[in-house]
């Protein structure tokens, strides 16, 4: 039993120390020094790709992903094939965790338009009786402000909030980077600042005529964060989240034009780095997801130009999440926080998974499996620490847990 | 590695003689000084090419034409690795030789193989007449069939041996060297 | 020997782009080349230094000049040479670059010569192949050979590099040629100033050491070198700029423009002109236009980066000979 072992609960905002009674009481072993005991975590947004790009992830290997990241519920996107626009999808979706018996659940998240093509409203009653608690634009931002009004009014209708991208499409038309001086070095198509603030700004001016629930996701720009301040600040309901790369890599990350630093939106400056980890510190941002995107090794493989975006980055959560900690400078509750009580409060959920208990070092049973589940990642920093996670038994401990939901 | 001084093969009185016998040899060799071009070889044949053209023009009132050659691109080891690759200047008169007796200058002659290098890069420029061989100290030790047909000296050597032409153009002082190469003994030892 | 040709603590195996590359570098490649100028006057063009090397000319991107430029200056080392470009390569059958890559390394080349559209290719390429790797142009980024010979080009006509002062005019957002330029001339001291329509001057270039101008006129006051940038047809439609007239009128080198400049000051293009788009015919034709120069200098260059790319390929190899060997050459007379 380690001595520095830290006791989290998020939702009461403390840190505490970790006993053996505890433990036993949770359901973990109590010999184990863990670092952390904490509430299994939320992710509020990963991009599953099946049903239609199985050959990346099927969703046993995403539930699989996410035992291993000691998180117990994880909100998926709706851009699968078919898009998750009705009830026969995201049935499909929700079932595809209980394949693995691995004790996590998916809750996918609507699309807000049929075929996410944004020209009709998706059937969100339907989507709401069928068990969704969000509904969104998948990534690709609304351009049409017509219709933005009308699906945001829509969902307001069934109190359904609505997360969007925050981004002008035309003025991040083929860009692969933040624009400035780093992107005119190495030759990258730049991307304005401007593109992410006037969608914030845009979403925060709909969310003030629709009175609307609305999340934006990702914030990743300086210049971002201070608009949704601005936006905020004028008394729109709207809340942010960023995603866990653009707290770990930076623009810089790309001369080596390697295609496992390819996400979108790009890694941004190291200046915003520190501001979007400031942001979290001090609860400008609601929540932290990963953003998770498993593609083919082969797609990664390539000019970067067209290498598939994303990192699958759900497995390898606490290593991450403890190397963030350590170079941002960020306490762990509050990167807990982002992945539990932000989530909780947008999905209005009441009730939680079981305890999870984070360790030093990897298993050597699963070195191999997440080795192969790393494919998609950067080398994480040579001295990065890694954590695995151990699971408590389900339907423990309340007393953990507060009241402020 | 450590170079040490054997002893003193020309001093440069004994250099000056040579450098004079070596003219006069060479104009012997040739059918006048219109034709005759004396190529140096890059590096240490250079300075030497220029002396001899000096010597000829005391002997003659006349300089003959003059040019150096660089021979890095055409060394045989070249698809190894050079250890020197970067390519000094070449310099032929007129672009041309066709016709000419050309005389090859180097200061010292061992493998055989830099003239080999240079006779190729030579016959790139055209045919030549005939093309002779000036060399300030032959070695021995050849490798490839090669032969000077104008010795400023001769002597014999062997593997741990290095011959260095210390020319005052090169800020040397103007003697012929001859160095042995002593391996420094390993440690612990004596 | 080599280790003075490593560029930014990487290996001269490769040549991928001036960016970081040090001015002892640069001068070392122009020097070089001056010696391979004297051998492409003479009647034999030839050298044996890379007789038996295979360069594959790997064209994604079509150029008939670069391409050119390239096997002429491999012909001239005796190296042997193969060429593709997208018609005659698999990848206008979907086949991707590194399935395309991987089947010319099959072929065992030595020295893969790159132009693609995509930027960063060169680099992907270098890291997953065995064989050297010579950017000839990837996408918006780097075109280093061309920055060399425009340099070359410099140095021949002023004798000398560092203060003089340059204006590069253009499209310099999607130019990769002015971006290895403006690496290469900043690394070698001179004073370099970019002119263009405000559309086409990416943000933050400034941090790349040169001052930034968005009209051609005080950026052409009493600059030694006057480089104009092609204008691509096809980008005229991504409405960077209303037309070819326009264009013409307020940001291609006229007379008038020119006059401003100093009075010996030599224009450059790197070609293809579009002749009264960016530059007027008399001046594309004129005394002081050394386009054509940039053209023979260009085999030049490229072939002492073949030169010195190969032979640091080979020192990677370990073939060369040993260091006892070594010690025998460096005192062989010969």
């Amino acid at each position: 039993m380690s001595d520095s072992g830290l006791l989290l609960d998020p939702f009461k905002g403390t840190t505490g120390k970790i006993s053996s009674g505890l433990c036993s009481e949770l359901g973990l072993d109590a010999e184990t020094p863990f670092r952390y005991v904490v509430p299994s975590l939320v992710d509020l947004v990963a991009f599953p790709q099946e049903p239609g790009n199985e050959h990346r992830e099927t969703l046993a290997d995403l539930a699989r992903a996410a035992q291993l990241g000691g998180v117990g519920l994880v909100g998926l996107m709706p851009d699968v094939i078919p898009v998750a626009d009705h009830d026969g999808v995201i049935r499909t979706l929700r079932d595809g965790a209980k394949t693995g018996a691995t004790g996590i659940e998916f809750i996918p998240h609507g699309a807000l338009s049929v075929g996410l093509l944004h020209e009709d409203i998706a059937p969100m009653g339907e989507l709401k009786a069928a068990g969704v608690r969000m509904v969104t634009d998948g990534g690709r931002p609304i351009q049409n402000t017509g219709f933005m009004r009308r699906i945001l009014e829509y969902a307001r209708n069934f109190e359904l909030p609505v997360l969007m991208r925050p981004m002008d499409s035309y003025l991040s038309a083929g860009g692969l980077a933040p624009e400035g001086p780093a992107a005119t070095r190495y030759g990258l198509p730049p991307i304005p600042d401007a593109s992410e603030r006037l969608g914030v700004l845009r979403a925060g001016e709909m969310a003030l005529l629709t009175d609307a629930d609305v999340v934006l996701f990702p914030i990743v720009t300086e210049q971002g964060l201070d608009a949704l301040e601005a936006v905020r600040s004028r008394g729109a309901r709207v809340r942010a989240g960023t995603a866990l790369p653009y707290l770990i890599w930076n623009v810089h990350h790309m001369q080596s034009y390697d295609g496992l630093y390819r996400v979108d939106p790009p890694l941004s400056r190291p200046s915003d780095v520190q501001a979007l980890a400031q942001a979290v510190r001090n609860g400008t941002l609601d929540f932290v997801a990963s953003g998770h995107r498993a593609v083919n090794a082969s797609e990664k493989e390539t000019e970067l130009p067209i290498a598939e975006p994303g990192m699958a980055s759900l497995a390898h959560l606490w290593s991450l999440l403890q190397q963030i900690s350590a170079e941002q400078e960020i306490p762990v509750l509050d990167l807990v926080k982002c992945m539990t009580v932000g989530p909780a409060q947008i999905l209005g959920l009441d009730s939680w998974g079981p305890q999870v208990g984070v360790v030093d070092g990897i298993p050597p049973e699963i070195v191999g499996e997440l080795q192969g589940m790393a494919r998609n990642m950067p080398d994480f920093g040579v001295d990065t620490q890694r954590l695995s996670v151990q699971w408590g038994s389900s339907g423990s401990s309340i007393a953990i847990m507060g009241a402020a939901l | 590695m450590q170079l040490v001084s054997e002893r003193i093969l020309l001093d440069s009185t004994a250099l000056g003689r040579v450098v004079r016998r070596m003219a006069v040899e060479s104009l012997e060799r040739s059918e006048g000084l219109d034709d005759l071009v004396l190529v140096g070889i890059h590096t240490g044949g250079v300075h030497l090419c220029e002396r001899i053209a000096d010597a000829i023009e005391e002997v003659e009132g006349e300089r003959p034409a003059t040019g150096r050659i660089d021979i890095t691109l055409y060394r045989d080891d070249a698809f190894l690795g050079l250890p020197r690759p970067i390519i000094g200047e070449t310099r032929i008169p007129d672009d041309s030789i066709a016709g000419k007796t050309v005389m090859l200058v180097d200061d010292v002659l061992f493998t055989g193989r830099t003239v080999r290098a240079a006779l190729d890069a030579l016959l790139d420029f055209g045919r030549p007449s005939k093309i002779l061989l000036a060399v300030l100290v032959d070695r021995g030790r050849r490798e490839l069939p090669i032969q000077a047909d104008i010795i400023g000296s001769n002597v014999t050597t062997g593997p741990m041996h290095v011959v260095e032409a210390e020319l005052r153009e090169s800020g040397g002082t103007d003697q012929v060297v001859l160095y042995k190469r002593k391996v420094e003994p390993p440690e612990g030892e004596a | 020997m080599m280790q003075s040709l490593k560029k930014g603590g990487g290996s001269f195996r490769h040549l991928l782009g001036l960016d970081g590359v040090p001015v002892e570098t640069i001068e070392l490649i122009l020097d070089q080349a001056v010696h391979m100028k004297d051998i492409m006057a003479r009647p034999f063009k030839k050298v044996p230094a890379m007789r038996g090397t295979t360069v594959v000319n790997f064209f994604v991107e079509p150029s008939t000049r670069t391409r050119t430029s390239f096997s002429l200056a491999e012909k001239h080392l005796s190296a042997d040479t193969v060429s593709f470009s997208p018609s005659t390569s698999s990848l206008s059958k979907g086949e991707t670059l590194l399935d395309t890559a991987r089947n010319l390394e099959a072929m065992q080349p030595d020295i893969l010569v790159i132009r693609h559209h995509a930027t960063g290719a060169p680099h992907f390429l270098a890291r997953a192949l065995n064989c050297s790797v010579v950017n000839a142009g990837d996408g918006i980024h780097e075109h280093p050979t061309q920055a060399l010979l425009d340099l070359f080009t410099i140095r021949e006509n002023k004798g000398k590099l560092a203060g003089l002062k340059v204006v590069i005019a253009g499209d310099i957002a999607h130019s990769r040629v002015a971006r290895s330029g403006i690496f290469g001339m900043v690394s070698c001291g001179m004073d370099v100033r970019v002119a263009g329509p405000r559309t086409m001057l990416p943000k933050g270039i400034e941090s790349l050491g040169v001052k930034v101008f968005d009209r051609l006129e005080p950026a052409v006051e009493g600059t030694d070198v006057v480089m104009m940038l092609r204008i691509q047809r096809e980008r005229l439609g991504e409405a960077l700029f209303p037309s070819a007239r326009e264009y013409f009128r307020f940001f291609g080198l006229t007379p008038d423009v020119l006059a401003l400049a100093d009075k010996d000051a030599i224009v450059m293009h790197p070609g293809p002109i579009n002749r009264c788009v960016e530059i007027d015919h008399d001046i594309a034709d004129g005394p002081r236009s050394v386009i054509l120069d940039q053209v023979t200098n260009g085999i030049a260059v490229r072939m002492a980066v073949l030169h010195l790319v190969n032979q640091a390929r080979l020192e990677a190899l370990g073939l060369g000979v040993s260091v006892t060997a070594q010690a025998k050459t460096t005192e062989e007379g010969s």
